[in-house]
C-alpha cells in the first residue's frame, strides 16, 4: 500500500473516535442549596419582635424542602420583562415591584420566572432533597438522587424552582405591651404548616451551543423574621399555647408574606465536565 | 497613518463606553414614589376610629394609598387607625391633605414628629409630609380635628429608596 493511503486510512479510522464520543450527555447540571433564617433588623436578646409587639423565642424552625428543578424551554427565550410595558394581570411597575391586580407586589424577578416558568416545555432535571432543614442552624443542604443522573438534552434555561413542603416551628411568644394580650411568662408556640410553596426564579443559558457543558446552580433560601407579622397569637392561643396547625384559615396570608419576604436567589455556572 | 487609525479607534472606544452609561436605570426618591402612588393608587380604604383603643384597621400597606374615612372626632372629623412599623427608621407619612397628625406608641406615649412639610416640588398630590422615627411595632395615628373627610396616606421608610442612580 501507497504511504499516502496508509495514513489516509490511519486518519479515517482515528477521526470517529475523536469526533463522537458515544454517550456524552449535551450537559450535566450539579446544583448547591443554602438555607437559613434571617431575624436581622428583629433580634431582640434571645427574641425576635414582630410589628404586632409580640416577641418570639425560637427554638426551633425547620422547613421540608423537596426538590430543586432546572427546567428548560426548548424554544428559547419565550418572552422578556418590561417594566414599562407590564404583562397582563399586572399594573404599575417601578423601583424593583409591580402592582398585580389582585393587590399583591411582586418583585420583578418573580414576574420574569413567572413568564419563563409559562414558556417551559423542554424537560426538567429534578434533584431531590427529602428532608427537613434546620433554618436556625442554617448552611448548606444535603442532597438526595438527581433525575437521569442531572443529564441534560439541549435546550434553553428557563427556571430554577424549590418546592418546600412543610414548615415547623417551636418556641415561646411574648407579649411586650403593657396592657398584656398574653400570660406574663408567655406562651407555647407550636405548629406544622403545610405550604407547598415553590419559589422560583428565572434563569438564562444555552444547553448544546456554544456554552460549556457544565452547569453549577447553587440557591440560596432566607426566610426572614418579618413573616411572623401576621400572627395575631393573642387570637390564636388556646390553653396556653398556640399551635399554628389548628389554624388553616392564617395559611393563605402567611404564605403570601412568606413570598413577601423570603429571599430566594440563584446563580448559575458553566464549566467543563 | 498609524496615528491617524489610532485615533479613530480609540474615538469608537470612547463612544462605547457613553453609551453604557447612558443604560443606568433611575431609582426614584420615597417623595416620588408617593407622588406616583397618591395619584395612581393602588388604593385601600380603611374607617378610622373614634378612640383610640378601637383603632383596629391597619394604615401601613406598602406601596399603596391608603383612604381613611374620618370619622366625628371633637366636633369635627379625625379618628384613630393602627400602624405597624415593620423597620426600624425614620418613616415618612405623606398625606393628600394638611391634617392634623399625631403618632402614639402601643402604651399611649406621644411619639414625637422631627419634621413637617407643607407641600411638594414634585407633584400636587402631597399637601403634607411627617418624618417619624419608629422601631418595629404597632402605633397609633391620630388624624384631626379637621374639615375633611377623608385623607389619603402613604408611607415610606427614609432610606429604602435613596438608590438614586442617576
Amino acid at each position: 500500500m501507497h504511504c499516502l493511503n496508509k495514513v489516509l486510512l490511519a486518519v479515517l479510522t482515528l477521526m470517529p473516535a475523536c469526533t463522537f464520543e458515544d454517550g456524552l450527555p449535551w450537559a450535566k447540571a450539579n446544583f448547591e442549596v443554602n438555607a437559613a433564617f434571617s431575624s436581622e433588623g428583629r433580634q431582640i436578646a434571645d427574641r425576635i419582635k414582630t410589628s404586632k409587639d409580640y416577641e418570639i423565642r425560637l427554638d426551633g424552625l425547620e422547613v421540608d424542602l423537596v426538590a430543586i428543578t432546572l427546567n428548560t424551554s426548548t424554544d428559547g427565550v419565550i418572552s422578556t420583562f418590561d417594566p414599562a410595558d407590564p404583562p397582563q394581570g399586572y399594573g404599575l411597575c417601578h423601583n424593583g415591584h409591580c402592582h398585580a391586580d389582585d393587590g399583591r407586589l411582586v418583585d420583578y424577578a418573580a414576574i420574569e420566572a413567572e413568564l419563563a416558568g409559562a414558556g417551559v416545555s423542554g424537560e426538567s432535571v429534578v434533584q431531590s432533597i427529602d428532608r427537613s432543614v434546620d433554618l436556625i442552624q442554617g448552611g448548606l443542604v444535603p442532597l438526595e438522587d438527581c433525575l437521569n443522573d442531572c443529564e441534560m438534552g439541549r435546550g434553553f434555561l428557563q427556571t430554577v424552582d424549590l418546592r418546600v413542603g412543610t414548615v415547623e416551628l417551636r418556641g415561646r411568644v411574648f407579649d411586650t405591651r403593657a396592657d398584656s394580650r398574653l400570660p406574663a411568662e408567655g406562651v407555647e408556640l407550636r405548629g406544622l404548616v403545610k405550604l407547598d410553596a415553590v419559589f422560583s426564579q428565572a434563569v438564562k443559558g444555552e444547553v448544546g451551543g456554544s456554552e460549556l457543558p457544565g452547569i453549577s446552580v447553587t440557591a440560596n433560601l432566607i426566610i426572614s423574621a418579618p413573616v411572623f407579622d401576621v400572627l395575631d397569637f393573642a387570637q390564636l392561643q388556646i390553653d396556653d399555647a398556640v399551635d399554628l396547625a389548628d389554624y388553616p384559615e392564617i395559611l393563605p396570608e402567611f404564605n403570601e408574606k412568606l413570598k413577601n419576604t423570603e429571599m430566594f436567589d440563584v446563580n448559575i455556572s458553566r464549566h467543563q465536565l | 497613518m498609524k496615528r491617524t487609525l489610532l485615533i479613530i479607534i480609540l474615538l469608537f472606544a470612547t463612544a462605547c463606553g457613553d453609551d453604557n452609561k447612558t443604560t443606568t436605570e433611575v431609582v426614584e426618591t420615597p417623595e416620588g414614589e408617593a407622588c406616583e402612588h397618591l395619584a395612581e393608587g393602588p388604593f385601600k380604604a380603611v374607617t378610622a376610629a373614634a378612640a383610640s383603643i378601637d383603632a383596629v384597621e391597619n394604615a401601613a400597606v406598602e406601596h399603596t394609598r391608603v383612604n381613611v374615612a374620618l370619622t366625628d372626632y371633637e366636633g369635627a372629623k379625625g379618628g384613630f387607625v393602627e400602624f405597624e412599623a415593620d423597620a426600624t427608621g425614620d418613616f415618612l407619612m405623606f398625606l393628600s391633605a394638611d391634617v392634623p397628625l399625631t403618632v402614639f406608641d402601643s402604651s399611649g406615649n406621644e411619639v414625637v414628629i422631627e419634621s413637617t412639610t407643607l407641600g411638594s416640588d414634585l407633584c400636587t398630590d402631597i399637601a403634607a409630609t411627617h418624618t417619624v422615627e419608629l422601631e418595629v411595632g404597632t402605633y397609633v395615628l391620630a388624624f384631626g380635628p379637621t374639615n375633611v373627610t377623608e385623607v389619603g396616606l402613604v408611607h415610606e421608610l427614609s432610606g429604602a429608596a435613596h438608590d438614586d442612580a442617576q
